[in-house]
C-alpha cells in the first residue's frame, strides 16, 4: 500500500471513528442540553428514531468509502499529455498581505480562502506572513517584506509541476509526496531549486543574495540540498545556512568566525608569486602543441574509462559518481580542458543530439521524441550561454542535464544508465569525426 | 629631495581642496514623496528595492515604522518631524545636517538599529555611545549587517533586506519580553497562591 493510500485509509479510519462514535450518541439517544429545563419540561422532546445499527454501519461505510475515492481520485496521475491546471489557496494571512492575478492587474488585499492561479503575484510587508496551500502537494509560507511569484501550478500527466519565484524576501516551502511525481522549483533572481519532497526555507535579499535555510517548523530534522551545477551535497538543519556564495553550512560558519582564508589576489601581492604565474602562463608552439596531444590523449582516456560503458549502478543518478572527471586532466590545466570540451559540445550540441535521438529510437528507449528532449537541450544551450569560460561544474551540469532527462523518459536504472550511454557515444561520434581535433586547433588561444 | 617635498605638499593641497568638496550621491527625489502613510507600505518597499541607493528620507521614514509599529497612527508625516523623531531617539546627532534627498550612510542606519535591537555594544560604544563607526562594527560583528563601512550607502533591496533581519530580530525581543512577563506573573500569582495556605499553617 502507497504512503498515500496509508494516509487516506488513517484518515477514513478516523472518520469512520466519529461517525461511529456520532451514531452511538445518536442511536442511545442522546440529545443537545437545553438550558430552558422549563420548556423542556413543558414541551416533551421529539420522540428520537433509533436506527438499525447495520444501517448506521453500512451509511459509515459508504461515506468512508466516497471520501477515501475522492481523496485517491486526487493522487490519481492523468492521461500522458493531458493538463489540468490547479490553483492556491490562501490559508492564512497576518498583517498586510496582497495579492493579484498577474502583473499587470491591481493589487489586492489577501484574506482567508481567496483562490489564486498560476501567474498570481503575492507581496507582504513588514509585520505580515501568509500561507498558501498550492496545488495538491505544497505549502509555502510568505515571510515579511516578501514579494512571491507563482507562474505555474499545474498538473501534468502523472506530475504535479510548480514553479515559485521568490523576487525580495524569504518564503518556507513544504512540499509532499502524494504518489504523484513533483517537479517543484524555486526560483530567485540569482538560483534555481529543484525540489522533489522536504521542508525548507529559503531567502533572497541584497546582502547575501539568496540563502537556503532550515524551514521554520524544522528545527531538528535536517535538510539534504544538492546543488545542480556543482553537484555538491550539504545537509542543514536547525539555523544553518547554505548560499550560492558559500555553499557548504560548516564553512560558512567557520568563516563567520575566523575569516575567509586568505583570497588568491591577496596572493598575488607577492612579487615572485606574480613572476612565477607570468611564466607558467607564458605559450610558446611546442607547449600549444603539447596542450593538444594532451586534450586528445586526456580526452580519449577519458572515454576509455568505464564512463558509459560501465554497467548501471545503483540508480542513473549516480551515475556520475563513478568516476572523477578532474582526474584525467589534472595537474595540467584541467579547467583549461574543461573549457574546451564543454565549448565543443556546446558548439556541436545540434549534431550530438541529433545522434542521440537516433540512437534513442534505435535502442527502442522511447518510440517518439518526447518532449523532454527539446526542454534538455535548452537547458544545456542556457549552460553554454551563461559563461564564456566554461569549467569542470559545466561540464558536470551538461550531464546532469542528461540524466535528468534519461531519469524521466526511462523507467528503471538500466534504462536511464543506457540512455546516458546513447548520449555518451553521439559525443565520441563527433570526438571521432575530427570535429574536436580541429576546435582545440582553432581554440588554442583560449583564455 | 626639495622636489619631492614640494610633490607631497602641491599633492596635499589638491586633496585638501578637492577632498573637502567631495559629495555624496543625491537622488531627484525620494520614494516616500510618492508613499507616505503606512497604509501605502507595500508600494513603498516596492518603490524602494528598485532605488540604486537609499535616501536619508526613505531610510528615515522605514525605520521608524519599522521601530514603532504599534504607533504607526502617530507617525510624522513630513521630512522635518521624521528628522526630529530621530534625533530624538539619538539616530542623528542634533548639529547634523542632512538633505533629505541625499544617500543615508550605514552609519546613521546602523545606529537606528542598534537603538531598535537595544544593542549596548562593546566598551567603546558603552563609554563613548552609539558612533556611526561603532555601530556599524557592533552589526558586522553581529552578523546582521556585512563587511560595510559606516560611510557607505546601500541600496533599495539591501536595505529591505536589512529591515527584515531587524523585524525579524524585534520580534524575538518582543516575544521574550512577553514570555519572561508572562513568568513574573506566574510567579506573582504562585506567591498569592501560597501566601493564604503558609498563614494558616
Amino acid at each position: 500500500m502507497s504512503e498515500m493510500e496509508t494516509m487516506n485509509w488513517r484518515t477514513g479510519g478516523t472518520w469512520i471513528a466519529c461517525l461511529l462514535a456520532g451514531a452511538v450518541m445518536f442511536g442511545a439517544g442522546v440529545v443537545p442540553m437545553d438550558d430552558n429545563d422549563d420548556e423542556a419540561e413543558a414541551a416533551p422532546p421529539a420522540p428520537v428514531t433509533v436506527r438499525d445499527a447495520g444501517e448506521v454501519r453500512d451509511e459509515v461505510l459508504r461515506a468512508a468509502e466516497a471520501l477515501s475515492a475522492e481523496a485517491r481520485a486526487l493522487a490519481e496521475p492523468l492521461e500522458e499529455g493531458e493538463q489540468r491546471r490547479l490553483q492556491a489557496v490562501v490559508m492564512s494571512v497576518t498583517g498586510r498581505a496582497q495579492w493579484r492575478p498577474d502583473a499587470e492587474a491591481a493589487w489586492r488585499n489577501a484574506e482567508v480562502d481567496d483562490v489564486l492561479d498560476s501567474g498570481a503575484m503575492i507581496r507582504t510587508g513588514g509585520r505580515a506572513g501568509l500561507i498558501l496551500r498550492v496545488g495538491k502537494n505544497a505549502t509555502i509560507q510568505v515571510d515579511r517584506n516578501t514579494r512571491l511569484t507563482l507562474p505555474e501550478i499545474v498538473q501534468d500527466g502523472a506530475t504535479l509541476r510548480t514553479r515559485a519565484g521568490i523576487e525580495r524576501g524569504r518564503a518556507d516551502f513544504k512540499v509532499d509526496e502524494i504518489g504523484l511525481t513533483n517537479d517543484f522549483t524555486v526560483t530567485t533572481p540569482s538560483t534555481t531549486l529543484a525540489v522533489r519532497g522536504t521542508g525548507f526555507g529559503m531567502r533572497y535579499g541584497g546582502l547575501d543574495g539568496t540563502q537556503v535555510v532550515a524551514a521554520r517548523t524544522n528545527e531538528m530534522a535536517s535538510i539534504e540540498l544538492t546543488y545542480f551545477l556543482s553537484r555538491v551535497t550539504v545537509l542543514l538543519s536547525g539555523a544553518a545556512i547554505s548560499s550560492d556564495r558559500q555553499q557548504n553550512p560548516v564553512l560558512a560558519a567557520l568563516f563567520q568566525t575566523v575569516g575567509p582564508p586568505r583570497a588568491f589576489t591577496a596572493a598575488l601581492e607577492d612579487t615572485d608569486m606574480v613572476e612565477d604565474l607570468a611564466e607558467a602562463f607564458e605559450r610558446n608552439p611546442i607547449a600549444d602543441q603539447r596542450q593538444v596531444d594532451v586534450a586528445l590523449a586526456s580526452v580519449q582516456d577519458t572515454f576509455d574509462l568505464p564512463i558509459f560503458t560501465q554497467p548501471p549502478v545503483d540508480d542513473g543518478d549516480d551515475f556520475l559518481d563513478s568516476f572523477d572527471p578532474s582526474d584525467p586532466f589534472a595537474p595540467d590545466g584541467g579547467e583549461e580542458l574543461f573549457t574546451l570540451l564543454v565549448g565543443f559540445i556546446c558548439q556541436q550540441l545540434t549534431p550530438i543530439f541529433e545522434s542521440f535521438e537516433t540512437g534513442l529510437l534505435n535502442a527502442e528507449l522511447v518510440s517518439a521524441v518526447p518532449e523532454q528532449f527539446g526542454q534538455t537541450f535548452s537547458n544545456i544551450m542556457a549552460i553554454c550561454d551563461a559563461s564564456e569560460t566554461y569549467t569542470e561544474s559545466d561540464w558536470i551540469g551538461i550531464f546532469d542535464q542528461v540524466i535528468n532527462f534519461c531519469q524521466s523518459i526511462t523507467k528503471s536504472p538500466e534504462q536511464a544508465s543506457l540512455c546516458v550511454n546513447i548520449f555518451g557515444e553521439a559525443l565520441i561520434e563527433q570526438f571521432e569525426s575530427g570535429a574536436f581535433e580541429q576546435f582545440i586547433i582553432d581554440n588554442l588561444n583560449f583564455q | 629631495m626639495i622636489r619631492f617635498c614640494l610633490g607631497v605638499f602641491l599633492l596635499l593641497g589638491v586633496l585638501l581642496q578637492n577632498g573637502c568638496a567631495m559629495e555624496r550621491t543625491t537622488a531627484e527625489s525620494s520614494v516616500v514623496d510618492s508613499y507616505a502613510t503606512p497604509d501605502d507600505e507595500l508600494d513603498f518597499l516596492d518603490a524602494l528595492e528598485r532605488r540604486r541607493v537609499v535616501t536619508n528620507h526613505d531610510a528615515i521614514h522605514a525605520l521608524l515604522m519599522a521601530a514603532e509599529p504599534e504607533a504607526h497612527e502617530d507617525l510624522p508625516t513630513d521630512y522635518e518631524s521624521r528628522v526630529n523623531r530621530a534625533r530624538q531617539r539619538g539616530w542623528v546627532k542634533e548639529d547634523a545636517e542632512l538633505p533629505p534627498n541625499e544617500s543615508a550612510t550605514v552609519g546613521m542606519i546602523a545606529v537606528a538599529v542598534c537603538d531598535m535591537l537595544e544593542i549596548k555594544g562593546g566598551l567603546t560604544m558603552r563609554v563613548f555611545g552609539p558612533s556611526p563607526r561603532y555601530a556599524t562594527r557592533e552589526l558586522i560583528f553581529r552578523q546582521i549587517l556585512p563587511r560595510r563601512t559606516d560611510n557607505q550607502s546601500m541600496t533599495g533591496l539591501e536595505f529591505i533586506d536589512l529591515l527584515s533581519r531587524v523585524q525579524e530580530r524585534m520580534e524575538v525581543i518582543r516575544a521574550q519580553r512577553a514570555r519572561e512577563a508572562r513568568e513574573v506573573e506566574e510567579e506573582n500569582r504562585a506567591a498569592t497562591e501560597v501566601a493564604p495556605a503558609d498563614e494558616a499553617t
